[in-house]
Parts: structure tokens; sequence; C-alpha cells
């Protein structure tokens, strides 16, 4: 039981660290700022995004790798509880969570590809395009992950 | 052509191969979490079965044939199709995949 939690656990700090970066790279994407203002939010908006191209596939790559070896762990312990209580809902939005988050994983390679040369204006709209694709991805994973573990998760 | 030219296909055909997969459980394996055990193909043996690996490598496979096979496509046709297409496509597979999970959200 304590492995499993210990695991849950770095799945859980690998997701923050995930949502963190792919925001910051979203943002920066759909509201560039070249000027850096001295604001938080216009410093928010200023980051070089193709910085956290590969940082974000190696987090994602680990966080979904995480997520899959607890994933039987969830199904037996959690689901089946789930399904009792008839909380449908969060078992269905962690369903779509565990599909959205494949598709997510397999978008990595043209994500890659678009933000490789990211300094030309050439495939921008692609590039945009996945970057919001797999922020949406990681903000539902991360938030329904987070209700179900409120449910039935850590130490339980 | 070098290969990382092919990888907006290879994303786009594995969201595109993953819906209908999903919904006819093409699995390609199962996975009994109670005992376990892998299966070839969707069974169901004790307890709750696990399809999503199954998907996935089914999805998988079918996504890296797509892709050999537009490994032949001159560059200028591949250039143009795939940008807006890599994103599109994902999104509408997902869309796809949660209208075939409405019953937990309507029950």
């Amino acid at each position: 039981m304590i492995f499993w939690s210990v695991l849950l656990f770095i799945h859980m700090l690998f997701a923050v660290t995930l949502l963190g970066a792919i925001t910051h790279q979203a943002v920066s994407v759909c509201w560039p700022n070249r000027d850096r203002a001295k604001s938080f939010v216009g410093a928010f908006r200023g980051v070089n995004g193709m910085t956290y191209t590969n940082a974000i596939i190696i987090l994602f790559v680990c966080t979904a790798v995480l997520g899959s070896i607890i994933y039987p762990n969830y199904r037996i312990n959690v689901r089946t509880v789930l399904q009792q209580l008839h909380l449908h809902k969060p078992e269905g939005s962690f369903e779509l969570k565990e599909h959205a988050v494949a598709i997510g994983v397999a978008l990595l390679p043209a994500y890659w590809y678009f933000w490789r040369n990211a300094s030309s204006a050439e495939n921008k709209a692609a590039r945009t395009g996945l970057t919001v694709m797999l922020a949406v991805i990681v903000w539902w994973a991360f938030m329904v992950g987070h209700v179900v573990n409120n449910i039935r998760g850590f130490g339980a | 052509m070098k290969l990382t030219r092919l990888f907006p296909l290879f994303s786009a055909a594995f969201a595109v191969i993953y819906a209908p997969t999903l919904y006819y459980n093409w699995a390609l394996m199962t996975y009994q979490p109670a005992l376990g055990e892998w299966d070839f193909g969707p069974v169901v043996k004790v307890g709750p079965p696990m399809y999503w690996y199954g998907v996935v490598a089914t999805s998988a496979i079918g996504a890296c044939l797509v892709t050999a096979i537009g490994a032949f496509l001159p560059d200028s046709v591949s250039r143009r199709l795939w940008a807006g297409l890599t994103w599109l496509l994902p999104a509408a597979a997902l869309l796809f995949i949660a209208y075939i999970l409405r019953p937990y959200f309507l029950s």
C-alpha cells in the first residue's frame, strides 16, 4: 500500500511540474509578449516557449508512464468503489482522462516537430493548436486526478 | 524524406484510429488486474478487464502502418496536408470519445 501511495505521490509531483510548464508555454504562444513587461502577467507571457518543449515531452511521458503503472491499482481499488457509490461522473471523467492522455502522448512527436523551428512563422497555427490541446489535456487530467484522489486516493 | 517529417502523420493517425478502436473494442490484448494476467484480444475473466493497454497498442500499430504508407507520399503533398489536421483530427477524436462516454455524465 505504501509503495502505491508513494508512486501516486511522485505521479502527482510530475503532473504539477508538467501543468506549470505547459501552461507557461500555452500562454506564451497564444498571448505573446515581446517586451517582457515588469508585471507578473507580462513576464509570464514573455517566456520563450521553445525552451519548454523538451522538458514538457519528458514530463508528459514520465507522468503518463507512472499513471499507467498505477492504473491497475485504480481499476481494482478505486473504480469499484466509485461504481458502488454510484459516482458516475468522476468515473466517466477518469475514463475520458485515460483516453485523452493516450492521445496526448501520441501528439508529442508532432508537437516536437512543430516546435523544432519555432522561430519561423511557418506552422504557427499548428504549433499553437497542438500546445493548447496538450494544455487542455493536462489540465483535465490533473483536475480529474485530483478529484478522484480526494474521493479515494493517497493512503486509502 | 526525413523521418521527422512523418511525426505529424503518426500523431493524427493514432488519434483517428484510437476512437473506433475504443468504440468497437479492437483491443490487441487485455490485462486482468485481479489475476495479473495478459490475454490476447478482448477477454473477460475474473474481475474487471483492462482494455486500455490493448487499445493503445492497436492504435500505435495502426498509426505506424499509416505512417509507413505516408512515407511514400511526395514531400510537397505531405507538407501541405498535415499541419492543420495534426490537432484538428485528434480534437475531433476526443469529442467522439466524450460522446461515447456520455452515459456516465447523463446518469
